[in-house]
C-alpha cells in the first residue's frame, strides 16, 4: 500500500489536531488533501461538467476549507461540512455562469453537448453526453440532489445536512429531477 | 420511503436512468498528474494562509464605529430572536442558539447570491453567537419581512426551488 493510500484512512480527528498545531499544520493540510482532494474533485466535477471549471471550484472550495477549518466545531462530520462548501461553490459557480451565458449573444456560446465534444477530458457515449446535457436543463439546487443521489448514492440523512434541507424535501426533489432526465432521453430516442 | 423504494422508483418510474446506473462508465477524465499537481498549488495556497499576519484582516474604523455597531446589532439580534419567539413555538434566541443558526443557515441557502462573501464565510465556519452579532443584519436580511409566517415562508420558497 502506498503512503497517499494509507493516508487516506487516518482519522479526521488526527487530521484537525495536526491542523491545529502551528507546528504541524502543513502535515494536517497533506492529509487532509490526500484524503479528500480526488473526492471531492470528481463530486464539483459531475456538477460542473467541465475539468477547467471544477478545477476552479475546487480551489475555491479548499479556500474555504483552510480559511475556516480550524474553527470547524464538528458539529457535523468533516467530510459532511467540506462536501457541503463544494456543493454551494458548485451551485454558486453554475449560477455565475448561467448569468454569464445568458448576458452574451447566444450563438457565442458552443451548446451544451459541442462544448463537451470538445472537451479533450470528456471521453462520452451518446447517452452519458446526452444525461450531461439533461443534468444541465435543471435548476442548480435540484442538479446537486440528484448528483448526490444518482451517482454518489449518497444516503438522504446526510444529503440532508450536506444541502441544509429536510430529507422529504429532497427525495421530492430527486424523484423530480429523474422523472424530468428520463423525459428528456425518451424525447430524443434513447432507449435500452 | 425508504432507501430500497428509491432504486424500486427508478426502474418504475425511470427505466432508462436505472439500465444507465447499472452499465455506467463514467465519461469523464482528468489531466495525467492534475491530483499531485492540484495537491502542490493547494498546499502552496494553505502555507500562504498561514504565513498571512492576522493583523492583515483588520479594517480600520473611526473610534464610535465599534460601540455603536455593537449596541446596534445586539438590537437587532435580540429584535430577530423576539420576532421568532413571537411568531412561533420557537424558544427564543437565549434558549436555543442552534435552531437559529440552522434556520438562518436555511435562509443564507436560499437566499445565497444575495450574501456577501464575509457573510459565506461566517456561516461556513459554523459561526457562534458573538460572530452573529457582529453581521450587519440590515444589509443581508429584510427585518421589515420578519412578519408572522416569515419563516414558513422562506421554508416554502426553498421548497419550490427545489421543485
Amino acid at each position: 500500500m502506498n503512503k497517499e493510500l494509507s493516508n487516506q484512512s487516518i482519522g479526521d480527528e488526527e487530521i484537525l489536531r495536526y491542523l491545529r498545531s502551528p507546528k504541524e499544520a502543513n502535515k494536517g493540510y497533506t492529509l487532509l488533501l490526500e484524503k479528500y482532494q480526488e473526492r471531492l474533485y470528481w463530486h464539483i466535477r459531475k456538477m460542473v461538467t467541465f475539468h477547467d471549471d471544477a478545477h476552479d471550484v475546487i480551489q475555491n472550495t479548499f479556500i474555504k476549507v483552510f480559511k475556516n477549518i480550524k474553527g470547524f466545531r464538528q458539529d457535523s462530520g468533516l467530510y459532511t461540512w467540506m462536501y457541503r462548501i463544494a456543493t454551494n461553490e458548485s451551485i454558486s459557480y453554475l449560477r455565475k455562469r448561467k448569468r454569464i451565458q445568458s448576458n452574451v449573444v447566444s450563438n457565442e456560446i458552443l451548446p451544451m453537448q459541442d462544448s463537451l465534444t470538445s472537451d479533450p477530458y470528456f471521453d462520452g457515449e451518446a447517452i452519458s453526453l446526452l444525461l450531461a446535457k439533461a443534468m444541465d436543463t435543471l435548476p442548480e439546487k435540484q442538479k446537486a440532489v440528484f448528483q448526490l443521489r444518482y451517482f454518489e448514492e449518497m444516503p438522504y440523512k446526510q444529503m440532508s445536512e450536506v444541502m441544509g434541507t429536510s430529507e422529504g424535501s429532497l427525495k421530492a426533489s430527486y424523484h423530480h429531477a429523474a422523472k424530468k432526465i428520463e423525459q428528456f432521453l425518451k424525447q430524443r430516442n434513447i432507449n435500452f | 420511503m425508504n432507501e430500497r423504494d428509491d432504486s424500486d422508483f427508478l426502474k418504475k418510474e425511470a427505466p432508462i436512468l436505472s439500465h444507465y446506473k447499472r452499465a455506467e462508465k463514467s465519461p469523464y477524465l482528468m489531466p495525467e498528474g492534475y491530483m499531485n499537481s492540484l495537491k502542490d498549488t493547494l498546499l502552496a495556497e494553505a502555507k500562504k494562509l498561514e504565513e498571512a499576519p492576522k493583523s492583515a484582516k483588520v479594517i480600520s474604523l473611526p473610534n464610535w464605529f465599534r460601540p455603536v455597531a455593537a449596541a446596534a446589532s445586539l438590537l437587532l439580534v435580540g429584535w430577530v430572536g423576539f420576532a421568532l419567539w413571537s411568531t412561533s413555538d420557537t424558544p427564543a434566541l437565549a434558549d436555543n442558539d442552534a435552531l437559529l443558526l440552522e434556520e438562518i443557515d436555511a435562509y443564507v441557502e436560499a437566499n445565497f447570491d444575495e450574501f456577501g462573501e464575509e457573510v459565506y464565510d461566517l456561516f461556513l465556519s459554523e459561526a457562534s453567537t458573538e460572530d452573529i452579532e457582529e453581521i450587519d443584519w440590515t444589509n443581508s436580511l429584510q427585518i421589515d419581512d420578519l412578519e408572522e409566517g416569515f419563516w414558513e415562508e422562506i421554508d416554502e420558497q426553498l421548497l419550490e426551488e427545489l421543485l
